[in-house]
C-alpha cells in the first residue's frame, strides 16, 4: 500500500520535474526580474583613486598590467601556493562564488603570489587549474609584485626557513574588489563566505551601475 | 627503514590501545592542488580522561613530516604558527578546522584522490599512541557550511547521483534524496517555477517574509526556510509564559498518561518509542504534558525556543530503519515513533523540556543551530550527543532549528510544572512567539 503510493509519487515527481523543466525553458525567455533597490549592508571606498600602472606576469607567461584591470570587475587575493590552509580556503570560496556568477565575462578572479621565487608561472597555472582554469595567476619578480601591492597598501612577511628549507609567508587574507575602472571599491575580510561575497558584490555592482 | 619503524609504531599503538583516552574523529585530509606537496588535515580530538594530554608527535609513512599549525589572524594578516605540541584539556575536545588549527603534512610523492585513506599515528604526552585513518576529501566538503552555504556541497555529478540511487534502495530514502536534490536546484527558471507555483497553491503570505521577492531565493529550500520580518512574530516575553516554537496548527495536546501520548483518535504512542528508547529522558515526562503542532507547507519553517533553556543533549533517531525495542512498541500504533526525528532536551526553570522535530515522509533534513544539518538517510544508527559541558544557552524566541521541508514539532513538559492556556485548543492556529502556556 505504502509502496504503491510512494511509487506513484515518484512517477509524479519525475513527471513534474520534466514538465517543470519544459515550462522553465519557456519562462526563461520572458524572465527579466526587476531588481529591488539594494539594502545598505556594506560600505564603498569613496572616490578611490584608480590604480597606477604595474607590470606582472600571468600564469601563461604574458605580461599583465593595469590595462587588464579595465573593463572587468576584479576580485584579487594575495597568497602563495605553499600555503596550506588560508589560500585553498579562500580560493575554494572564490571558486564557488565564480560558479554562482551568471555573467563571468565581466569578472576576473586574480590570485597574486607573494612568493614569486617558488611560484613560477607554470606552477601558478597548475595550482589555479585545480580551482578554476579561468582564474588569473600573477607573479613575476618581487619588484613587479611590489609595484602592485604597494599601491593597495598590503604587506607580506617571510618567516624564517625551517630545517627542510621550506618557509611560510604571512599575508593578508582579505579579498580586494576593483571596479571596471581599476578603482579599489571594497575589501572583504576573512573569514570569507560565498553568500556574503556574492550579495555584497551584487549590491555594489548594482549600486555603482545605477548611480553613475 | 622509515616504513619498518612506522609499522612497529602502528603495532605498538594497537597494543596500548586499551589505555587510550584520546579519541580522534572527523579526520580528513584536504585534497590540495597538484604540485604543492603540502596538505592540510583536520579533525576533532576528544580527551575522555581526567587529565590534560598533549599531542607531541605525529607520523605517517605517506609523509616526511607532519606539523601542528594554527592560522592566526592579526588584523587581516594571516600568520601560520607552528606549534610544538597541543594540549587537549581533560574532558574536552579540540577542533582542527579550516582557518584555525590544522595539521600540515609535507613531503609526499603520492597523488591523492578523494576517499583514499591515510593512517596517521599520534604520540601522546602520557606515553601512549593513537592511530587514526584520515580520509582524503575535497576542501569544500570539509569547510564549514556557513562559509560555502551549500549543504549540498557534494554537487551532483552523474556518478554520485547514481551511487546515491543504489545506496537508497528503500523507496522512502530514495524519494527523500530526490526531494532533497529538487529542493536545491539553483537553475533559475525551474526553482522560480517551483517557488511561484508553491506560493500560488498554498497561498503563502509573502508580505510577512523578510525577503518578499520570491525570485531572489537561491533555491526552493532557501525559500521554504525563509526568514520572517523581525516585526512579524513578536515574542511574548512575559516571565511566566511559554510560547509557541513554530507557526502551525495544534494537532494534539494534553496530559501524558503514564508514558503514553495520544496521537490521534484511538492511536497512542509511548514516550520511550518516541524518544528512541532513552529511558533516562523519557522517565522525566511520565504524567507530564505534551503538545503536537503540525506545520503546513505554507508555514514559516524555523523553530524557536518556547522558553529560555540550556541545551542538555540531542538525539537523532533515523526513523524507520531504527528498530525500536519490541517491548516498548507492543500494542501501540507508532506512527510518529517510526519517523525520523531529532530530539533536543533543555534544562529550563521548569525542569527538562523536550522539543522533538519529527520529519514527515519526504523530509530532506532537519537542522539545529548548534549542530547544523542533521544528515538524513545515510546515517542509520541512533545518535545521542551530550552538550552538558558546552553551555549552549538559548533564549525564549531564539531560533533553535529549522525543517528543510517538514512537518511536526512535539513539546514535552515535566508533570506539574506548567498549564496550557485555557483558550488553547486542538486545531487552533498558532503563531511563533504567542503564549501557549503558563509556568506554575
Amino acid at each position: 500500500m505504502i509502496k504503491k503510493r510512494t511509487l506513484k509519487s515518484l512517477v509524479l515527481f519525475t513527471g513534474l520535474l520534466i514538465i517543470g523543466a519544459v515550462i522553465g525553458l519557456f519562462m526563461l525567455r520572458f524572465y527579466s526580474a526587476p531588481h529591488q533597490p539594494p539594502e545598505i549592508n556594506g560600505f564603498l571606498w569613496p572616490n578611490s583613486k584608480a590604480i597606477m600602472d604595474f607590470t606582472t606576469i600571468d600564469q601563461n607567461g604574458n605580461s599583465f598590467n593595469v590595462d587588464d584591470l579595465y573593463g572587468k570587475w576584479s576580485l584579487i587575493f594575495f597568497g602563495y601556493t605553499h600555503c596550506p590552509d588560508v589560500c585553498p580556503i579562500s580560493l575554494t570560496v572564490l571558486e564557488q562564488f565564480y560558479n554562482r556568477v551568471a555573467n563571468k565575462d565581466v569578472i576576473q578572479i586574480i590570485f597574486v603570489t607573494v612568493d614569486p621565487d617558488r611560484d613560477t608561472p607554470a606552477r601558478l597555472k597548475e595550482y589555479l587549474e585545480f580551482f578554476d582554469p579561468g582564474f588569473v595567476g600573477l607573479g613575476g619578480t618581487i619588484d613587479q609584485i611590489t609595484s602592485l601591492t604597494d599601491q593597495i597598501g598590503i604587506a607580506y612577511l617571510y618567516q624564517l626557513p625551517q630545517s627542510d628549507g621550506n618557509y611560510l609567508v604571512d599575508h593578508t587574507s582579505s579579498i580586494f574588489l576593483f571596479d571596471q575602472q581599476a578603482q579599489l571599491v571594497s575589501i572583504f575580510s576573512a573569514p570569507h563566505s560565498v553568500d556574503e561575497i556574492y550579495s555584497r558584490f551584487s549590491d555594489i555592482q548594482n549600486f555603482l551601475s545605477t548611480n553613475k | 627503514m622509515k616504513i619498518i619503524i612506522f609499522v612497529i609504531l602502528v603495532l605498538l599503538s594497537h597494543v596500548s590501545h586499551g589505555a587510550n583516552h584520546i579519541e580522534i574523529s572527523a579526520s580528513s585530509i584536504a585534497l590540495s592542488p597538484p604540485g604543492s606537496g603540502i596538505h592540510a588535515a583536520y579533525m576533532t580530538v576528544q580527551n575522555h580522561s581526567q587529565h590534560d594530554i598533549s599531542i607531541i608527535h605525529i607520523e605517517s609513512n605517506e609523509f616526511d613530516q607532519i606539523e601542528i599549525h594554527e592560522t592566526d589572524m592579526n588584523g587581516d594578516m594571516s600568520r601560520m604558527q607552528h606549534l610544538n605540541e597541543i594540549v587537549i584539556p581533560a574532558n574536552q575536545q579540540v577542533l582542527f578546522s579550516p582557518g584555525g588549527l590544522h595539521l600540515m603534512l609535507h613531503g609526499t610523492a603520492r597523488k591523492f584522490t578523494p576517499e583514499q585513506q591515510v593512517l596517521l599515528v599520534f604520540s601522546l604526552s602520557d606515553g601512549s599512541r593513537v592511530n587514526s585513518n584520515f580520509t582524503v576529501k575535497n576542501l569544500a566538503d570539509i569547510m564549514p557550511h556557513e562559509s560555502l552555504n551549500i549543504p549540498e556541497g557534494r554537487q551532483s555529478n552523474v556518478m554520485t547521483s547514481i551511487t546515491v540511487f543504489f545506496q537508497h534502495l528503500l523507496p522512502q530514502h530514495l524519494l527523500t534524496s530526490v526531494m532533497y536534490k529538487i529542493a536545491r536546484i539553483k537553475w533559475e527558471p525551474l526553482k522560480n517555477f517551483f517557488i511561484s507555483r508553491f506560493i500560488d497553491h498554498y497561498k503563502v503570505d509573502m508580505s510577512i517574509a523578510k525577503t518578499t521577492d520570491a525570485k531572489s531565493f537561491r533555491h526552493f529550500n532557501a525559500f521554504f526556510t525563509r526568514e520572517l520580518k523581525t516585526t512579524a512574530r513578536p515574542v511574548d516575553l512575559a516571565e511566566n509564559t511559554i510560547v509557541s516554537p513554530v507557526d502551525g496548527t495544534i494537532s494534539q495536546l494534553g496530559k501524558i498518561q503514564d508514558d503514553v501520548l495520544i496521537q490521534a483518535k484511538g492511536k497512542n504512542y509511548t514516550l520511550k518509542a518516541l524518544l528512541g528508547d532513552n529511558e533516562s529522558i523519557s522517565e522525566r515526562f511520565e504524567n507530564g504534558q505534551f503538545m503536537t503542532i503540525y506545520l503546513s507547507p505554507r508555514d514559516y519553517h524555523r523553530i524557536h525556543m518556547p522558553i529560555n533553556g540550556l541545551l542538555q543533549n540531542m538525539t537523532h533517531v533515523p526513523g524507520k530503519l531504527y528498530s525500536v525495542n519490541q517491548a516498548t512498541t507492543d500494542n501501540v500504533d507508532n506512527l510518529f515513533a517510526i519517523n525520523e526525528r531529532v530530539i533536543s532536551t533543555f534544562d529550563t526553570e521548569i525542569g527538562t523540556v523536550a522539543l522533538i522535530m519529527v520529519g514527515a515522509i519526504f523530509v530532506g533534513s532537519m537542522e539545529t543551530v548548534w549542530a547544523g544539518e542533521i544528515t538524513p538517510a545515510s546515517q542509520r544508527e541512533l545518535k545521542h550527543i551530550t552538550y552538558d559541558d558546552q553551555a549552549i544557552e538559548l533564549k525564549k524566541g531564539q531560533e533553535m532549528g529549522r525543517f528543510n521541508i517538514g512537518s511536526t514539532v512535539i513539546l514535552l513538559f515535566e508533570p506539574n510544572k506548567m498549564k496550557f492556556n485555557e483558550d488553547i485548543n486542538v486545531n487552533q492556529q498558532l503563531n511563533m512567539g504567542s503564549g501557549i502556556a503558563t509556568i506554575n
